[in-house]
């Protein structure tokens, strides 16, 4: 193989640095949108959702019961739902849980993200599912548009647990399935 | 639940949850970056204009890693108050860090440090910053804009399993923010007696709604250390870098990243050469240069939270001139990764990749090669499945990596992990795993004389002529190879107070020592005898330890974080220097960092660290050395007089005048580091 003659100690300007700089200048600025992890905004959806949604009076006990979300979010997500905790909305504080095993009596909300838990939406319990995927069982579906977050609603499983939402709620909606 | 390439892994900012708000809310002001409490306040209407950062796979909560995982955080790099990417690890249970001079660290994990220490697999943005001449890491050579640090994930043990070959004793991961996290303009500059000089401006900008960019370029200037004796060290060294980074979304599902950086050092410094005429070494004022830089492109492909895959390719270049060498380093890498669930109760990770690795290099000096040009070629894959035993619960992961290189060949790196969730707040793991160091052109190629003993000295006795070692490589040699088991608790005992813990007991073989061969006349240029120490794989032996770290929320002010580690090495056999591994390590090590947030503008951050002594350091120059312990702390204070403005006065190193924490195998006189100050201001645009 042949070898490079050895040479003198050389020191090689950064041109890289130099053409990314003028790159740079040539290049036209937006004023950006604000943003967040996908986990925190879906946090604010749920907390949103909750703000414009009504549950029958039977649903909560006494006037103080907290609303809780049950959820079977992990990890960054999980730790989003969290930060809800203690906040206050329809003048009922905030909780949140794993998603119980058997019947969701005890939960307000129900927050899913496993397909594999499409066995819990579809009860005449009145309580606003909320999932990462479609199902025609779920009240409200939210999924990633390019690189916002949206969501869709279905008034037939709402109707069937005796949940109502605002208009206001189904005029932002992408979609809403009467 | 799986291990994942480290890219995945939850940050431990997440997981502290509250104690990072305050950090937050300034990142919000300076980048439009929104929180959780302000997302909370927006209407309907404005959260449908929020963006996502970043559309992350299926994040790995770190309380389900089945390793040993330790994670810096954006915050504990502010909070640290370092400038260089080895001062901050110092922070990691299980990881040595000693500075050996001004300019360069030795750093290594679970034993074996050395300014050449080749145990460890070190990654930035999926690009590999060992130096495939000797496996180890130019420590001194590796830096972007620090600020811009999303994360710095460390792996204890051997990590082989989705890595590949080098991450025997663990696997370092820098990953910088996506660009889209880093719009707005930043600009910091600072003082102080050591570092002399340093600043650096980064300007993040959205070039459409779909693609954001950045640049950036720094500059640090340090001043020299001193001697042990007091002299001065001549090894004061600069750099100059700049970067940047594009993030592009071509659709909801697809992402393509292109990002560089280059750089120039100057790291002159002295270099001690053994010579054959009395007094048998000289010293030489070196005037060493680096230059190097990179170009990433990846393209990734999210289709759900189950699936998932990565194609990417980089090049890399690396220049040196020193006393010893010149080299020149090219590499090309391309990898795939493909993620996916099959079933409910299999999640599967899969790779393949190509390395090409052409490095020239040739001696100076009386430092020669055999062989100038190299041209490497690396051909790897892996798959490992996590295997849902009972939900929630119980969960395998079985997986090795494979590999054929041009040293070795054929080389396969199982591991086996098991993780039980007996409750909800609590992990346990154990881990068996092979790995392997595969071998380097340099330790093949090289023909290094590192010392001569005088004249009747010992060990060179009775003898009336110098006798010259010289270190000689061999072309036949093996990986080093490595079986470890491991155990790991971890334990969020309230939402306040946090443990990990890990236990490790490995056995190695095939460990790289130099043979001492028969002692020859040479006639010229002056009679001297001669004695060629071949290096081979015939050291064995084990090494056991513990590291804990541990995270106290003391108040929504205070947070107190604790990294503790213990570990021994026995070498077992018969050549001299056989306590090579042992004399390098400290037995204890300890990190005590306490942040108080003493008012919404007014930050303090104190770090305490304990070192046991390194109880015998084989050098060339004479006698193992050893380095007594020490305890040092770092100081902190930050003032913020408004969300955009920063300004922070650091003390590192104050408790002593200097100390030594290293002295460099051969060529390098030891030097002391310095109690230092410095202070900066960041501002944001």
């Amino acid at each position: 193989m042949p070898s490079k003659p050895a040479t003198a100690p050389r020191r090689r300007p950064p041109a890289l640095l130099a053409g990314l700089l003028a790159l740079a200048a040539c290049l036209r600025v937006d004023a950006a949108p604000p943003t967040a992890s996908e986990a925190a905004i879906k946090a604010a959806y749920v907390f949103n959702v909750v703000k414009f949604t009504e549950w029958p009076d039977a649903a909560f006990g006494n006037d103080d019961d907290p609303l809780v979300i049950c959820t079977d979010a992990r990890g960054e997500q999980r730790s989003a739902l969290d930060s809800l905790v203690g906040k206050q909305t329809r003048e009922r504080s905030v909780a949140v849980r794993g998603l119980p095993d058997r019947d969701l009596t005890d939960c307000h909300v129900a927050v899913i993200e496993d397909r594999a838990n499409d066995g819990r939406l579809g009860g005449r319990q009145p309580v606003l599912t909320i999932t990462t995927f479609d199902h025609a069982e779920s009240m409200v579906h939210v999924f990633v548009d390019g690189r916002r977050l949206r969501f869709a609603v279905r008034l037939p499983p709402a109707k069937q647990a005796a949940i109502t939402f605002s208009a206001k709620l189904l005029g932002v909606a992408a979609t809403v399935h009467e | 639940m799986r291990l994942l390439p480290p890219a995945n892994l939850k940050t431990t900012a997440q997981m502290l949850g509250a104690a990072t708000l305050l950090s937050t809310s300034i990142t919000a002001a300076a980048t439009g970056t929104l929180g959780a409490d302000q997302l909370v306040e927006l209407s309907l209407d404005e959260l449908l204009n929020v963006e996502i950062t970043s559309v992350s796979k299926k994040a790995e909560p770190l309380q389900d890693a089945p390793a040993a995982v330790f994670v810096i955080s954006a915050d504990d790099l502010r909070r640290s108050g370092v400038r260089s990417i080895p001062d901050a690890l110092r922070m990691v249970p299980g990881v040595q860090v000693a500075q050996i001079d001004a300019q360069r660290w030795a750093v290594s994990a679970r034993g074996f440090n050395g300014r050449f220490a080749a145990r460890l697999l070190v990654l930035m943005d999926g690009r590999s910053l060992y130096s495939p001449l000797y496996s180890g890491v130019y420590w001194e050579s590796q830096d972007t804009f620090i600020e811009d640090i999303e994360r710095i994930e460390v792996i204890r043990g051997p990590g082989a399993t989705l890595w590949g070959a080098n991450a025997v004793n663990g696997v370092i991961n820098i990953i910088t923010r996506s660009a889209a996290d880093t719009i707005g303009t930043r600009v910091y500059a600072g003082l102080g007696d050591q570092l002399e000089a340093f600043a650096g401006a980064r300007h993040g900008f959205r070039i459409d709604a779909d693609t954001d960019a950045r640049v950036y370029v720094k500059y640090k200037e340090h001043d020299e250390f001193e001697l042990v004796g007091g002299a001065d060290a001549n090894d004061d060294w600069d750099n100059v870098q700049g970067g940047f980074r594009v993030d592009h979304a071509l659709n909801a599902h697809d992402s393509l990243t292109l990002q560089g950086d280059a750089f120039t050092q100057d790291l002159s410094k002295f270099v001690d050469r053994p010579t054959l005429t009395a007094p048998f070494t000289a010293r030489f004022l070196d005037s060493a240069e680096a230059s190097g830089g990179n170009l990433i492109g990846r393209w990734t492909r999210t289709l759900s939270a189950d699936e998932d895959l990565q194609l990417q390719a980089y090049v890399d270049y690396y220049e040196r001139t020193e006393q010893f060498a010149d080299l020149e380093i090219t590499t090309y890498d391309v990898d795939f990764q493909h993620h996916f669930t099959p079933s409910a109760r299999h999640e599967i990770v899969w790779g393949l990749g190509y390395r090409l690795t052409d490095i020239w290099v040739t001696g100076r000096g009386n430092v020669s090669v055999t062989d100038s040009d190299h041209e490497d070629h690396l051909f790897s894959g892996f798959i490992q499945d996590a295997i849902t035993l009972v939900p929630e619960r119980w969960t395998l992961i079985l997986g090795s990596k494979f590999e054929h290189n041009d040293f070795t060949g054929f080389e396969a790196q199982p591991s086996a992990r098991v993780v039980f969730k007996p409750a909800q707040r609590q992990t346990l793991w154990a881990a068996i795993s092979r790995a392997v160091r595969t071998p380097s052109v340099g330790e093949q190629v090289n023909v290094i004389p590192f010392q001569t003993i005088p004249p009747n000295t010992p060990p060179n006795f009775p003898n009336p002529l110098p006798l010259q070692l010289v270190n000689v490589g061999d072309q036949y040699d093996d990986s080093v190879e490595q079986l470890a088991y491991e155990l790991g608790w971890r334990f969020d005992a309230s939402d306040r107070l946090s443990l990990d813990t890990a236990l490790y007991y490995a056995e190695y073989d095939n460990g790289r020592i130099a043979t001492p061969g028969a002692v020859s006349f040479v006639p010229a240029p002056v009679p001297h005898t001669r004695q060629l120490l071949q290096l081979g794989n015939d050291l064995e032996g084990e090494t056991y330890g513990i590291e804990l770290a541990a995270t106290w929320d003391v108040s929504d002010s205070t947070r107190v974080q604790l990294a503790y580690s213990h570990q021994r090495t026995f070498d077992h056999d018969d050549l001299p220097g056989d306590d090579l591994n042992e004399g390098s390590q400290p037995h204890n090590q300890l990190s005590l960092r306490t942040d108080i947030a003493l008012s919404p503008q007014l930050e303090l951050n104190l770090w305490g660290r304990y070192v046991d002594r390194l109880p015998a350091l084989v050098v060339a120059t004479g006698p193992a050395v050893s380095i007594p312990s020490y305890t040092e702390l770092d100081l902190q204070l930050t003032w913020r007089p408004q969300p955009k403005l920063e300004l922070s006065l650091v003390g590192r190193n104050l408790l002593n005048p200097s100390h030594r924490e290293f002295v460099q195998e051969a060529f390098t006189p030891p030097s002391e580091v310095e109690r230092s100050v410095y202070g900066y201001v960041k501002v944001d645009f």
